[in-house]
């Protein structure tokens, strides 16, 4: 169950968006966002559409493996329409004992599910087309001007990507232990809410055990092969912009550029 | 210059309890000494608390002998502004190789040594591209480590080791958590690379079978060395390594009982082919 | 029968582009009091193998009868299974978590539903007969060496006396004394409780040592399953599939090739011993 998660996994392939500088990647993620709750016309939903579209076109990366991404989060789109639905007041067209829909709450509703889903599909899309130790590095790079205010970037990459390198061992590890404490009797489904949460414990404390035993090796692994923190150090992929990644940014530009455009002639799409 | 050369090293830590008060001193090693010339193959027998994997830390200047010396490649351990060239001489592979592979990509792992030398881009690939070659892992350079079975992950693992062009190479009981196939991956690759690459081995195992193909060993009881020698020498000897919690390789123990029921057979007989020629020679 | 498979079918990941079979239409047979000993690579089905025994994976297809029961009706009662087939997995001792030795070992029989008192006396009679020392009975699991974890924690699935004791390389990452320990526990273990133990393990001589029956995996089906000398006597179909017979198997083998009236099937240290020595007496000296 576990294992199902595909929400910030990486998704290998050769498509051009995969090949994309990180930073690029990040910047036009951000963009994309940015745009999605500032621009909130129909011609600004048409245009995220198109360009939402085209990218996942871009990536290769197979829908159904998106439309995954968003199980996770069924729940909380849920939620948002019903708010919406029912809670917004205007003009009702539905009315039922306490429940009253309006025109507005319908467009609402849509609206924020819309917003909601393209957020998912837009941070994922970056996910799954960027290895974590470009994701990391591309921080690294993007975030270097917060050094001169003494934040340790470097240390905080390092540690991201070491995270991310042991989430599925970590997560195996769990299902493993799991399976032990049961074949010894352990029962992890029925019961109330305390004695579910008491029955973690033969879980718990093996895992974080396991933990520290990881981080224990691997610090002395790293220190082992002369690691001594980001000073002195080299890369073995520098980031560098290529073609490519200007022309994408010469894209973003004019994607920027069409938006803002929306927002002064007021393109009249009717709905 | 000799590769090592440890003269009487002792060390002792602090056990702590829950407060962190010392309860009591544990002596983990007690006067090792040690000489090991450029180019040999040396494997470490133990049993398990023998002070072997504590040993294996004082030659990466993990930790410093609190008596005794310890020079590696003639540089003295115990001073601070030896250590990285240290670590640069002596590289260092752990047992279980999930905790020791640091990226999520082959390639970039086997990266991570050269990269905190400082290297050129350039040379790093290089180096990546050598050192995958030599562990025979070059065809999985882009896989996500994950995904590979524990003898291809050790030998990713040794490969990050060998990017950093060590001249001697300690290995911490690499193939105890490997299955058969693995554990033979492992060997062979360290064999190789002592023979091709000249790259001294120092083997620390309890798996017999793998001693067999070092130039000396030296067996470990208690925090000290008890035995040193051949194969030939140390495997002639199953009682006393008995004693030390270690055993013989099974084609050697099969000699020792025959000599013992009369049958003349040569001592520290240590494989399979041996042991029926020495039968034909005599009957 | 104690404990049988009929025709399983297993596979991880089943509809998706993951999906790999695991099991092939295993079948599989286990009586009372025997000592039955499990060889294969890793990836080769041993380890589902050993989860389906239990309950721990469903099959997809087939069934596995305990006490002729099969464990998947609706009214078996899964939990008390666990009881009777207790499996120990590999690394056991990563899975302590208890403030004391005792207390650990308690952990299953109180699941299944003994009390405190019968409990403490079931952790007293496992801890002595995994030979782990009085004086380490109330101390933190954590502070033992890795060889009494090992037991501390087996000692925490003979607790609950199962009539099957499913065991996943129990003697991985132990020295030679430690591994012989482990082993000569389980024999008595057998001989005192009468009861049934599954031993998965890479050294074939450990095996040949130990077990009456082997079994042996690979691909997801069971290639041989027989006694043990008529196991190891397929020297070449078993390096087919990169597993070995133990050394004296080959040593054997040879001297038979150069005259020598051996008995080739003997398969331990001191079966060699002997017919070597038959065959050298009664050999006249070149």
């Amino acid at each position: 169950m576990l294992r199902e998660i595909t929400i910030g996994q990486y998704y290998p392939s050769n498509s051009i968006l995969h090949r994309l500088d990180a930073r690029v990647k990040i910047i036009g993620a951000l963009l994309f966002i940015v745009c999605l709750f500032v621009f909130h016309s129909p011609a600004g939903y048409l245009l995220s559409t198109l360009f939402l579209v085209s990218m996942i076109a871009l990536s290769k990366v197979p829908v159904f493996y998106i439309f995954r991404g968003i199980k996770p989060l069924v729940f909380l789109l849920m939620l948002t329409v019903l708010f919406n639905l029912f809670l917004v007041p205007g003009k009702y067209i539905v009315s039922w004992w306490i429940f009253h829909i309006s025109v507005e709450g319908v467009r609402m509703a849509v609206v924020m599910a819309l917003r909601l889903v393209y957020l998912i599909f837009g941070t994922s899309l970056l996910t799954f087309t960027t290895t974590p130790n470009n994701m990391t590095d591309a921080l690294e790079s993007l975030l270097k001007p917060l050094q001169a205010v003494k934040v340790p970037v470097h240390e905080i990459a390092m540690m991201m990507s070491i995270a991310l390198r042991f989430i599925p061992i970590l997560l195996e590890e769990t299902d493993k232990i799991m399976k032990a404490q049961t074949a010894r009797g352990a029962d992890f489904e029925s019961g109330n809410l305390i004695k579910k949460i008491k029955s973690l414990i033969p879980v718990l404390v093996p895992l974080f055990i396991s933990a520290f035993r990881r981080a224990n090796d691997l610090a002395l692994a790293m220190e082992a092969r002369c690691y001594t923190g980001g000073k002195g150090r080299t890369k073995m992929k520098p980031l560098q912009y290529q073609r490519r990644d200007y022309l994408a940014f010469l894209f973003f530009c004019v994607y920027l550029g069409l938006m803002i455009l929306t927002k002064i002639v007021d393109v009249k799409i009717p709905i | 210059m000799d590769m090592i050369n440890a003269s009487k090293i002792s060390y002792a830590y602090e056990r702590m309890d829950e407060e962190g008060n010392a309860v009591e001193r544990v002596a983990a090693l007690r006067g090792v000494d040690m000489q090991v010339q450029p180019g040999e193959f040396i494997a470490v027998l133990g049993a398990n608390g023998s002070g072997k994997s504590t040993f294996a830390r004082q030659l990466n200047a993990l930790i410093a002998p609190t008596e005794g010396t310890l020079y590696i490649d003639g540089m003295d351990t115990a001073k601070e502004e030896n250590v990285p060239n240290v670590r640069r001489t002596t590289g260092m592979v752990f047992q279980n190789p999930d905790n020791q592979i640091i990226a999520s990509v082959v390639e970039e792992d086997v990266g991570f040594g050269p990269e905190n030398l400082g290297l050129e881009c350039s040379k790093i690939w290089e180096r990546v591209e050598e050192s995958l070659k030599a562990v025979n892992m070059y065809a999985y350079r882009k896989a996500a480590p994950g995904k590979l079975s524990g003898g291809q992950k050790q030998r990713v693992a040794i490969a990050g080791i060998v990017a950093m062009r060590p001249k001697c190479i300690v290995l911490d009981e690499p193939t105890a958590m490997l299955d058969p196939k693995g554990r033979r991956e492992v060997i062979r690759t360290c064999r190789a690379l002592n023979e091709v690459e000249g790259v001294t081995i120092i083997l620390i195992t309890h798996y017999m079978e793998e001693a067999i193909y070092a130039d000396r060993i030296y067996c470990m009881d208690k925090g000290q060395v008890r035995l040193c020698g051949t194969p030939k020498e140390i495997f002639s000897r199953p009682e006393e390594l008995a004693a030390m919690q270690l055993d013989v390789p099974q084609a050697t123990k099969l000699g020792y009982e025959l000599k013992k029921a009369g049958v003349p057979v040569p001592e520290g007989i240590l494989t399979a082919e041996e042991l029926v020629e020495a039968l034909c020679c005599f009957h | 029968m104690l404990l049988s498979l009929k025709n399983v079918d297993y596979y991880y990941g089943k509809d998706t582009v993951y999906e790999v079979q695991a099991l092939k239409q295993v079948s599989a047979d286990f009586a009372e009091n025997e000592f039955v000993g499990l060889i294969g690579h890793t990836g080769s089905g041993k380890s589902t193998f050993l989860q389906l025994l239990n309950g721990l994976e469903k099959p997809y297809s087939g069934e596995v009868l305990f006490h002729g029961k099969n464990i998947w009706d609706r009214d078996f009662n899964r939990k008390q299974l666990r009881a009777g087939v207790g499996l120990v997995f590999q690394y056991p001792e990563h899975q302590l978590f208890e403030a004391d030795v005792i207390s650990d070992v308690c952990f299953g029989p109180k699941n299944f539903g003994l009390s405190e008192e019968e409990a403490r006396k079931r952790a007293l009679w496992a801890l002595d007969l995994v030979g782990l020392e009085k004086r380490f009975y109330q101390s933190s699991p954590f502070e033992l060496s890795g060889g009494q974890k090992r037991r501390a924690a087996i000692a925490g699935v003979i607790a609950s006396k199962p009539e099957v004791l499913v065991m996943d390389e129990p003697t991985a990452g132990l020295d030679p004394k430690g591994k012989k320990e482990i082993l000569d526990m389980l024999s008595k273990l057998r001989r005192q409780e009468k009861c049934t133990i599954i031993l998965v393990s890479h050294s074939m001589e450990e095996v040949a040592e130990y077990v009456d029956r082997i079994m042996v995996f690979d691909a997801g089906s069971i290639v041989f399953d027989d006694q043990k000398e008529k196991v190891f006597s397929h020297i070449e179909e078993l390096e087919r599939i990169q597993l070995a017979a133990p050394q004296v198997c080959y040593i054997l083998r040879a001297l038979k090739e150069k005259g020598f009236a051996v008995d080739t099937g003997a398969i331990t240290l001191e079966a060699a011993k002997q017919t070597i020595l038959e065959a050298v007496k009664n050999r006249p000296h070149a």
